[in-house]
């Protein structure tokens, strides 16, 4: 067999085998295999009815302590000032400003600094590689999903269950305990009771928003805003605050950030329409306070319900950390106050400033101690500069601050120790080398690659 | 970790016992500083896994590598000086 092989053959041949190669290569790469395909494996979120924590705070872990007039739980209130309208709001402002293409106002303001957020992001993602751009692509798609439920549960849009005609009565002690009890069965994993007190006003909106948040936009946008009455016309706000899911929001930046905050804002409009439908099925009056149909800030409501403490970050630290997603219902059934808590955190924050530290816009302040700042109210707290973050949020997407806290770590022992260590101001600076030691300074975020289930 | 903290009792038991008859059987004497040593070599070594074992569940690889070599290093420190102490002594006495 003395064949030869002329040159015709051989390129005709060699193109033959090159193809086949790179259609494997391809057929590998696009597809799974059959075992995958049935069982791709994965994980549930920790989010809600996936329990993280303990259902009931230590109480080696905080103290309880008095409402006192111009405090807030523990961050001082030094005067109030006026009702803000809600659709000043940032979230509100990105609606708005995105659906009428409306970018004006003085450097400083809303319009150009959204803008450049946009514009920011529109750089970045053609900067970045495809697989990173599949990963955005991904993201989007979670955040479409979330403003379904934001656009669809907008004021006035969503069904209310009847007040029944009769009414469960129970003592506000009783109450109290069958609805915490039934917010946890559902899946929150922390519930406290806020009175609706005079020192709550300027946290209330003076004018609520009409639309729901598409972040996209909307078409033909209004929103002539809704009053909100004062005396409120409830007495009570049951807040209650589940664990976001710690190993998505650990990626710290990026996509899977985006998405996994989605999904946890999206759930947040479930357990209050869940509960104001039990309350009013009972026989009592009650308002799901959801994300599209709010009428306060809720950080003030989380802090005298005795969910955690206001942080450095701006955020409500709770000893489980910072990364809390908090829900409100108001309601007039006859219910028992709870007391805010007191776990060490100012002292701890003023030696911490690892939220300030980490914060890739410097919207934390890194002053020592905590100062007069003129927001809603004049109080003395840290300054945290809204408009950096949302910008920073927007463009990029960003959980660093509620990550990076030595707070927000599982519920395990050696935490347990960590926390009851780190309330104790003479030990936070222990505490917070400690930190640094194992988790590091400026912690890496958790791989989009390796943790993300489109991926 | 429920199984890693039997595993660790398991084997701790099975050494502590072959330990302690080849003790009885060559004579070896022990002092109470000893025991104190080896009761601090089984908490460093239960700690070290206790550590690794929580941030490996947190995913946090840098730090359950930190607390292992904190602990493991420790471990073999004190286990080494509690070896000498014994060795020494009882070579002494001349056994």
């Amino acid at each position: 067999m003395d064949e030869k092989i002329n040159r015709r053959d051989f390129v005709k041949g060699a193109g033959l085998a090159s193809a086949a190669t790179v259609a494997t290569l391809m057929a590998t790469a696009s597809t799974v295999s059959a075992e995958e395909l049935v069982n791709p494996g994965g994980k549930a979120m920790d989010e809600m009815g996936n329990a993280s924590i303990k259902r009931d705070l230590p109480e080696s872990f905080y103290k309880r302590i008095e409402n006192k007039a111009g405090y807030i739980g523990t961050t001082r209130v030094v005067a109030p000032t006026q009702r803000l309208d809600a659709r000043e709001h940032g979230f509100s402002q990105i609606v708005r400003r995105g659906s009428t293409g409306d970018w004006s106002g003085e450097p400083g303001d809303w319009g150009p600094i959204l803008l450049a957020a946009v514009q920011e992001k529109k750089k970045h993602a053609a900067e970045i590689s495809p697989l990173e751009a599949a990963d955005y692509t991904w993201s989007n798609a979670f955040q479409i999903a979330m403003d379904r439920w934001h656009i669809t549960l907008e004021p006035g849009r969503y069904q209310q269950a009847p007040i029944a005609a009769t009414k469960v009565e129970l003592s506000p002690e009783e109450m109290t305990a069958r609805i915490k009890k039934i917010c946890r069965w559902f899946g929150c994993e922390q519930v406290g009771i806020c009175e609706v007190t005079e020192d709550m006003k300027p946290f209330f909106y003076s004018v609520g928003r009409t639309r729901g948040t598409y972040t996209t936009g909307h078409a033909n946008y209004v929103d002539n805003g809704r009053e909100i009455p004062w005396p409120y016309p409830y007495k009570y706000c049951i807040v209650m605050a589940d664990k976001c899911d710690t190993d998505t929001l650990n990626a710290l930046t990026g996509p899977l950030v985006e998405a996994s905050a989605k999904i946890a804002c999206s759930q947040s409009d479930f357990a209050p329409h869940y509960l104001e439908s039990i309350i009013r099925s009972l026989g009592h009056d009650a308002k799901a306070n959801i994300f599209s149909d709010t009428d306060i800030m809720d950080t003030p409501f989380a802090v005298k319900a005795g969910l955690g403490e206001l942080g450095r970050s701006g955020l409500v630290i709770s000893p489980w950390g910072a990364q809390m997603r908090i829900m409100e219902v108001f309601t007039n059934l006859p219910l028992v106050p709870d007391k805010p808590i007191d776990f060490g955190l100012q002292e701890f924050c003023k030696v911490c400033k690892k939220c300030a530290d980490n914060c890739p816009a410097s919207a934390i302040s890194m002053d020592d101690e905590p100062s007069e700042v003129d927001t809603v109210v004049k109080s003395i707290r840290w300054f945290q500069d809204g408009k950096k973050c949302l910008a920073q949020r927007l463009a990029y997407g960003c959980s660093k601050c509620q990550g990076v806290c030595p707070w927000s770590k599982p519920d395990t022992l050696i935490h347990e120790v960590g926390r009851m260590v780190g309330q104790n101001p003479a030990f936070a600076p222990f505490l917070v080398k400690l930190d640094d030691f194992f988790y590091n300074r400026y912690p890496e975020g958790h791989a989009t690659g390796e943790w993300a289930p489109w991926r | 970790m429920t199984g890693i903290v039997f595993l660790f009792g398991l084997l701790l038991g099975i050494l502590g016992t072959w330990l302690w008859n080849t003790a009885k059987e060559r004579s070896i004497k022990l002092a109470w500083v000893d025991y104190l040593l080896i009761a601090i070599f089984v908490l460093m070594a239960g700690g070290g896994i206790w550590f690794v074992n929580t941030f490996t569940e947190e995913s946090v690889a840098s730090a359950a590598r930190s607390s292992g070599l904190i602990f493991g290093l420790l471990a073999l420190l004190v286990l080494g000086v509690t070896w000498q102490l014994i060795r020494r002594r009882n070579h002494k006495s001349g056994i």
